[in-house]
Order: C-alpha cells, then sequence, then structure tokens
C-alpha cells in the first residue's frame, strides 16, 4: 500500500487540483473565445473579397497544419525576443488554443453556411430582411444547433491538448503530477507511483472528457433527428 | 458591408490579442514570468517588482526539486533564497519559473527570469549567450547502467543506447567526441531515469552528482563511469550585459557566503545524504568561486 505513493498523492491533492484547474481555465476560455471568434471568421470567410479570403485562408491553414506547441514557442519566445512584451505563460495559451479553436470553428461555420440552400436567402429577402437580420434570426440558430456537436468534440480534444503548455513552464496537472513522481522516487525508489499517478491522469481526464463526449453523442442524435 | 467586416473582425481579433495578454492573472507563483515594470534584470527594477525570478528545474534533485507539498528545496533553491534574502530581505520573496534544461540559455535571453539557478553547468558555447557569475559547485559526467549489465568505459557503450537530456553537457559531450553512440535525448530529467528503468536506454548520462545520488536511492544501478570529459562548473547565469545582478551575486559569493561557509553548509543539509559516505563536500562545493 506504501509503495503505490497513495499517501504523496493525498498529501499534494491541493497541488494536483490547482494543476487540474489550470487545465480548465485554460480550455475553458479558449473554448469560449473560439466559439466567439469562430462564428465571426467563419461568416468573415463567406465573404466575396479575395484579400480578406486569402489572409483568412493563410491563417486558417497554419493554425491547422502547425502543431499547437510550435504556436506555443513561437508566441512564449517571439513575443519577448522580438517585441520585447512579457506575455504570462497562461495568457500565451489562452491565446494559442483561442486562435486554433477559432479557426476550426470557422471552418466549421464557413462549411455550413455554403452548404445551406440558396432558398434561404431569397425567402430571408422576400420577407425584408436586413443581412444582419438575417443572420441574427435565420442562420445563427442553425449554425449553434449544426456545429454544436463539433464544438463539444473541440472542447475534448482541446482539454487534451493543453498537457502541450507544460512545456513554456505552466504547471498544469501533467507536470505537477511529474514532479510528484519525481519527489516520491526521491524518498522511496521502490515506489510504484508512477504507476498510480498515471492511472490517477487517467481517470481524471477520464471523468472530465466522457461526459464531454456522451453529451456530443446525445446533441448529434438531437440535430439529426 | 465586407469592408465593414473585415474592420470588425480585425478588431476583435486585436481585441482578444489584448485581451488576453493582459486581463488574465497569473495563475500560481510558480508560473508566472511577467516582466517587473520599468525593464528588468537590473537590481531597482528587481526592487521595484518586490520580487527576483529565479530559473530552476522542479525535477533536479537534490539540487533543485519541488517538493510533494510544492515547496522548491535543494542546494540551488537554498542559494536562491539567500541572494532574495540578501537584495530584498525576504527569502519567500522569490517567483519560481521552472522549465526544461533545453530552454534555460532561451528564458534568459528573453528575459523571462532575472538570475538562473537551475544547475547550469559552464560552457564556453552557453557563456556567449549569457553571462555567468562565479561558480558555486563542481561537476563532471557521469554515465549511470544497471549492476547487470555495468557501463564502466565509454567503450562498453558500443552498440547501446544512452540516454541524454536535450541541450546538457552530456548531450553535447556525446555528440561531438562519440556520435557513434546512439543517443535517445528526452527532455526532462524524470524521463532520463524512466529510459533507463524502463530499458528503453542501456545507460542514462547526466552530471555526475545527479547520478551519485540518484543511484544511492536506487539499488540495482551503478555509476559505471563517474567522470567523464573536463571538470566542469556550476555556476548562476543572468542575462548578457545585466551587469548589476551579476555583480551583486559576484560579491555576495566571494565575500559574505565565504567568510560563512555559506556553501559548506548547505552541502550538510541538502546533499550529504544524498551521497555515498566516503564522498567530501569539497568534491562538490566551490567556495567564494575559487576553482583550485
Amino acid at each position: 500500500m506504501q509503495n503505490l505513493g497513495i499517501d504523496n498523492i493525498l498529501k499534494s491533492f491541493p497541488r494536483l487540483l490547482d494543476g487540474i484547474a489550470v487545465t480548465l481555465k485554460i480550455s475553458l476560455i479558449a473554448l469560449v473565445l473560439s466559439i466567439i471568434l469562430g462564428l465571426i471568421l467563419g461568416i468573415a470567410m463567406t465573404s466575396r473579397s479575395k484579400v480578406l479570403l486569402g489572409v483568412l485562408r493563410t491563417f486558417l491553414e497554419a493554425f491547422r497544419l502547425i502543431h499547437p506547441l510550435i504556436w506555443l514557442f513561437v508566441f512564449f519566445f517571439g513575443s519577448a525576443n522580438i517585441f520585447h512584451i512579457q506575455i504570462d505563460n497562461v495568457a500565451v495559451s489562452i491565446l494559442v488554443f483561442t486562435l486554433w479553436g477559432a479557426f476550426e470553428i470557422g471552418d466549421l461555420v464557413r462549411s455550413f453556411i455554403t452548404s445551406l440552400p440558396r432558398s434561404q436567402y431569397e425567402s430571408s429577402m422576400a420577407l425584408g430582411l436586413s443581412k444582419i437580420q438575417m443572420y441574427i434570426f435565420v442562420l445563427l440558430p442553425q449554425i449553434i444547433a449544426r456545429t454544436t456537436p463539433s464544438i463539444v468534440n473541440l472542447a475534448t480534444r482541446l482539454i487534451k491538448t493543453t498537457t502541450l503548455v507544460y512545456l513554456i513552464g505552466v504547471p498544469e496537472v501533467l507536470k505537477v503530477s511529474q514532479s510528484i513522481i519525481q519527489v516520491t522516487y526521491l524518498r522511496n525508489p521502490n515506489s510504484y507511483i508512477s504507476f498510480t499517478m498515471y492511472l490517477f491522469l487517467l481517470i481524471v481526464y477520464f471523468i472530465i472528457c466522457y461526459p464531454l463526449s456522451l453529451f456530443e453523442k446525445y446533441l448529434e442524435k438531437k440535430v439529426l433527428a | 458591408m465586407k469592408k465593414l467586416l473585415a474592420l470588425a473582425l480585425t478588431l476583435v481579433l486585436a481585441a482578444a490579442l489584448f485581451g488576453c495578454a493582459s486581463s488574465t492573472p497569473p495563475a500560481g507563483a510558480s508560473a508566472s514570468a511577467s516582466a517587473p515594470a520599468g525593464g528588468s534584470g537590473s537590481l531597482a527594477a528587481i526592487k521595484a517588482a518586490g520580487t527576483i525570478r529565479i530559473g530552476i528545474f522542479s525535477d533536479d534533485a537534490p539540487f533543485c526539486y519541488q517538493d510533494a507539498d510544492g515547496s522548491f528545496k535543494g542546494y540551488d533553491v537554498e542559494l536562491g533564497k539567500r541572494v532574495a534574502k540578501e537584495l530584498l530581505g525576504d527569502e519567500s520573496k522569490i517567483t519560481w519559473v521552472t522549465m526544461n534544461p533545453g530552454d534555460r540559455v532561451a528564458y534568459l535571453q528573453s528575459d523571462k527570469v532575472d538570475l538562473m539557478l537551475a544547475d547550469f553547468t559552464v560552457t564556453e558555447e552557453r557563456a556567449k549567450s549569457v553571462d555567468f557569475t562565479l561558480p558555486y559547485e563542481k561537476v563532471s559526467i557521469g554515465v549511470v547502467s544497471s549492476e547487470k549489465a555495468p557501463i564502466n568505459s565509454v567503450d562498453d557503450l558500443k552498440g547501446k543506447t544512452l540516454a541524454v537530456n536535450t541541450g546538457t553537457t552530456a548531450d553535447a559531450y556525446f555528440t561531438q567526441n562519440y556520435p557513434d553512440v546512439k543517443l535517445v535525448k528526452v527532455d526532462a530529467i524524470t524521463d532520463g531515469y524512466q529510459a533507463l528503468t524502463t530499458g528503453r536506454a542501456d545507460a542514462f548520462a547526466q552530471d555526475n552528482t545527479l547520478l551519485l545520488s540518484w543511484a544511492k536511492q536506487n539499488p540495482g544501478y551503478v555509476v559505471g563511469i563517474d567522470e567523464l570529459g573536463n571538470k566542469d562548473y556550476i555556476a548562476g547565469a543572468v542575462k548578457q550585459g545585466d551587469t548589476e545582478l551579476l555583480n551583486y551575486v559576484n560579491d555576495l559569493i566571494e565575500g559574505k557566503l565565504k567568510d560563512e561557509q555559506f556553501f559548506h553548509k548547505i552541502y550538510d543539509t541538502t546533499l550529504k545524504d544524498s551521497f555515498p559516505e566516503q564522498f567530501t563536500a569539497d568534491q562538490i562545493v566551490v567556495e567564494g568561486g575559487v576553482t583550485q
């Protein structure tokens, strides 16, 4: 029992909770911001302006094809080296994951809008709705209903991907766990702490992500029904 | 309409960027790396900020590590606390910034820490990018392996895999001098031990001090090579050109700390228990920055 290192996990439980809180904070703030930004980006991506489209397309591909880890380093060290501004590492994480999420959601919204039958626009015009009214009253409710399952899916991916932020020094739950493993080995080399700790992490991630996954399935059924 | 939309979009993006940058509170003292107001590095700026940002490892026991309760401990940490006490009058006025070994130069260069005390070996290469303080510890490269298949000389490494931490002196030494040794490069120090214990690597090369203490705690493993390459020194480091802080720390090491044999004292409290019996403080400790 002693060798499982449960005593150490209990002792450092407040730190683990802090780590989980950091993980959730980054994911949640990034998600909310990327939904708002993603909606706007998605609508903008249906624009007919070639310049705007070109710029957005470039950013979309950049954030999709280049790994978030590289963006984390670029923003974390780049902001300091080139612009001499120190951005807090949690803020950098939120920024990178927001942009990543926003372009993902933006592309979902864009593909949904372009797939809508032409008649919807024409009927809206015929009803005398302005373009903004059309977006708010006709398109937005459909966009929200259709993209929500994918957004929930993005949320689980976001939570999992935030483990990367420990590489720029954010004490999220994985990094805290590793530090606990190391200090336990220092006192008791025969400990099975790495097994116990990673099992604990597995359970934590499952508890957070499984309800989201169920929620996504439920939503998908509802939307398709 | 399109132009309006583009404008609105730009504004929102900008707002999101700056909103993120300014409104997020730092998450815990060990993480925040925000600069003090009015330029960083100079003593006045550190005093104005009321805290000194010290770069440290969270998994380099017994030199610098985070205990289960989250507090920082170890030989390097004791020096950091002392510097903070002398400079700011309180050894708790420290913002610990944790990182991986390969990022130490980048953290200094990009002004994310004032003083680096993360088991930092002095090398010519690094001295081009950062300014080192007087040394406070000696070290050479060691290689730890299993007792069953011990690696007692570099020749034993032929055809074997060796784990090293990216960007450490061991990494540079083997890459330059023994390019035919198969290297497994890992980031965290913990991962190096894990590579060895799980058999992904036949041996792990790191500072001998670190490995000796680890092998003492872990029966079945032996430091077959305990001094490889040149004798190196561990020192603090500051951003290049930050002479104010550099001189301050050097004066402290040469003066007050030497007089009270500070490093011998913290050897006794932090390191002694981790090393084999026959080891003496003078094999590790550098007092007063004197290297002979």
